[in-house]
């Protein structure tokens, strides 16, 4: 971890005032910080290291032009004492890869389409002004701390230009940067093009990465593996394996079975073949899924194969709600376990579902 | 029209300028982001308290129907100020009105324009001038609601001494003599005005242009020249009603409209021996275990029980004929002194997601 640039107190032009470091990427580091001139919280980006700088201006003119719900939105950017800085609204939550890493295995279908659709809206949405993400991954997207990942945002715009450099210095010297951070986490998520031949990558890129991570959401693996060892098995572009959950949970099967459509045109080998984004929307807005609030809780009881298949939930803040085994989106149901779900009223309890077992 | 002061060098002034009544708004380039900019200065001179009211206001409100604030510029005394907004490409919904088929997306248009409506009194503001040129169409097709300069907290001692606003839509309860209290259901009639503008292509009609007492009753949506489904045309007449107390609040309006949206889009899932969809308006599924036997019929907005025999239970209660099913139900066939040997049947409801 490189030391932090800016510490709290320390005030830019005359108008941010830091509250405290967030985290960094590869490229960056963000920081919470106090917009004066209109009183609001605001996320303060800045590059890392010199050659980081070069490329920050492009990508803070970049994401200034997409203008939607779904993508974090650009409020400044200025130089101060010899540096760039970037202002982005201030999202109050975490990466989604932070939630998958911390709290889910998968997400069950329904959380994942609602994930999903505000995403592809995102990334349409930057198609349209011209603007192609090149790294769309979990830990450039932003969600809010609520369990049923209400607010969803695309960030980091254009910063992936950088890290394409980067892996074009992984390929011709393996030893270096096997170890890179910034490869290995937008490795996964490459299409064929963007290994093969970089300049010829575009806007479909971001499709074949859609599909990458809806596969990720829905099945809790990447679809070609991480590492190094990816690429081959990206370049085949062989379509990977339908979760396990698609056959066995016959109640989620219409939504799974349009998922996977999903999964399967985007993870097209030929760039020309996938869905372009607009497409993709149409695709999502046909999709079914119940999107009512969500809440965390944690298996009370069960009654095992032939006792009814139901339990309890015990909910997080009081009261319980009963579930049908086959309302679970997971393989084991043990007592103790922590649970996201949906409630609905019931007698003496409502009822819950999805049920999505969490870590 | 040049920009009225000298502006940063950050700023060029592009153009156009768009007057207003209070304010001009001044299309220019932010040359940092490369990207347009709308910088609204107010016509008075001391006018530092003006823009700073409605910053306030803009400021207390979380929505996506609201432009973003980037800056704030000053002339070089620090007499006039300029506030740096996003920039609404538009058009405008009258102009959208004039020049599109709006039959084809009036429920979307309406039910965005009350989504941002009803974040803005969810914010504890009024927005005090909700009219068709103050609402615009980004470049994504997702309503703006613009110009907060009369915008104020809500509340019940909010009080005015001159009931500004646009005639048309100003509702009923402000022509009277000041101190004028008013509620947010002034921005619900200012709505129910717009609706019907963009319902006719971006005209006014006449009885709008009453002032009280009206003389002839506003025209009921159920005439409009966009066909409206019964309760969309209802809830609309309500927004229209002179007893401010009477019109519903804007966060019911927006869930009329959202429901309406979603007409014919539902999919139930039944599983019962195998899986079955039920997802066509005036389609229904039967379930018969001999023990209790249920019919339900999906008519375009939600699952009813159409009729039942036997012993069924929804969610461990009983059955009712008429009954609306919830999101997510099991539908027991049997009485509950058979145990394990009843059926449980799931039955669960989606449906697409309205995303902007």
């Amino acid at each position: 971890m490189s030391t932090h640039v800016h510490a709290p107190g320390d005030v830019l032009v005359e108008r941010y005032k830091v509250t405290k470091y967030l985290d960094e990427g590869g490229m960056q580091q963000v920081y919470l910080a106090k917009d004066v001139t209109f009183g609001r919280k605001i996320a303060l980006k800045v590059p890392k290291t010199a050659s980081a700088e070069k490329r920050f201006e492009r990508s803070a003119r970049v994401s200034a032009k997409v203008v939607h719900a779904n993508v974090a939105a650009t409020l400044d950017y200025f130089e101060f004492e010899g540096k760039n800085y970037l202002i982005e609204e201030f999202i109050d939550g975490q990466t989604l890869w932070e939630r998958l890493e911390n709290e889910f295995q998968v997400l069950d279908p329904h959380l994942a389409a609602h994930v999903f659709h505000h995403l592809a809206k995102g990334v349409a949405a930057s198609h349209h002004a011209g603007v192609f993400h090149r790294d769309l991954k979990p830990s450039n997207i932003m969600v809010s701390r609520d369990p049923g990942l209400t607010t969803v945002k695309i960030t980091d715009f254009g910063i992936a230009k950088m890290a394409q450099e980067e892996i074009a210095d992984a390929f011709k010297d393996k030893e270096s940067t096997t170890g890179s951070q910034t490869v290995m986490g937008a490795l996964p998520y490459m299409a064929p093009e963007m290994i093969l031949d970089q300049k010829s990558a575009n806007l479909p890129a971001d499709l074949w990465a859609m599909g990458a991570l809806l596969y990720q959401l829905i099945s809790g693996m990447l679809p070609f593996g991480r590492g190094l060892g990816a690429v081959p098995t990206i370049v085949a572009a062989k379509l990977p394996p339908q979760p396990t959950l698609f056959s066995t949970k016959l109640q989620f099967q219409p939504l799974t079975h349009d998922l996977w459509s999903i999964v399967a045109a985007c993870l097209e080998k030929d760039a020309a073949k996938r869905p372009t984004a607009d497409q993709l929307v149409e695709m999502c807005s046909k999709l079914c899924y119940s999107n009512a609030e969500r809440r965390v809780g944690s298996i009370d009881s069960f009654r095992g194969k032939g006792r009814g298949n139901w339990g309890f939930i015990d909910i997080d803040g009081g009261g319980t709600a009963f579930f049908h085994q086959d309302n679970f989106y997971g393989d084991t149901i043990a007592v103790g376990d922590k649970v996201n779900f949906a409630d609905f009223p019931g007698v003496p309890r409502s009822r819950a579902f999805p049920v999505l077992p969490m870590k | 029209m040049a920009f009225p002061f000298k502006l940063p060098t950050r700023y060029i002034y592009e153009g156009p300028t768009l007057n207003g009544g209070q304010a001009a708004v001044y299309v220019c380039r932010d040359r940092y982001l490369d990207r347009k900019v709308a910088i609204k200065v107010m016509k008075g001179v001391s006018d530092a308290t003006e823009i700073g009211k409605e910053l306030a206001a803009i400021q207390g409100v979380r929505s996506r129907h609201v432009a973003q604030i980037y800056d704030l510029v000053r002339s070089e005394h620090g007499g006039r100020v300029g506030l740096v907004q996003e920039y609404v490409p538009g058009p405008n919904v009258k102009d959208y009105a004039k020049n599109a088929d709006v039959s084809q997306d009036y429920l979307r248009l309406l039910y965005q324009i009350a989504c941002g409506i009803s974040d803005i009194h969810e914010s504890g503001k009024i927005h005090r001038d909700i009219k068709p040129s103050n609402i615009k169409l980004d470049a994504e097709n997702v309503v703006k609601i613009l110009d907060f300069g009369l915008a104020s907290d809500a509340g019940p001692d909010v009080e005015t001494n001159d009931a500004r606003g646009t005639p048309c839509y100003i509702a009923p309860e402000l022509y009277v003599t000041p101190p004028i209290k008013y509620t947010a259901a002034v921005d619900t009639f200012a709505f129910g005005v717009t609706a019907r503008v963009i319902a006719e292509s971006g005209a006014i009609l006449p009885a709008f242009r009453q002032t009280p007492p009206y003389a002839s009753p506003f025209p009921s949506f159920s005439t409009s020249p966009v066909k409206l489904p019964t309760e969309v045309a209802a809830i609309l007449d309500l927004a229209l009603e002179s007893n401010p107390k009477k019109r519903p609040p804007m966060t019911q309006v927006r869930d009329v409209l959202a429901r309406r949206l979603l007409y014919g889009k539902h999919r139930a899932v039944v599983t019962y021996g195998a899986m079955h969809e039920l997802s066509f308006p005036g389609k229904s599924i039967s379930l018969k275990a001999g023990i209790g036997d249920i019919t339900i019929r999906y008519d375009g907005l939600c699952f009813t029980i159409e009729s039942l025999s036997g012993d069924v239970y929804i969610n461990n209660a009983r059955a009712q004929v008429g009954e609306t099913l919830p999101g997510s139900c099991v539908i027991t066939l049997g009485d509950p002194s058979l145990g394990a040997s009843r059926s449980f049947v799931p039955f669960n409801v989606s449906h697409p997601g309205v995303v902007l």
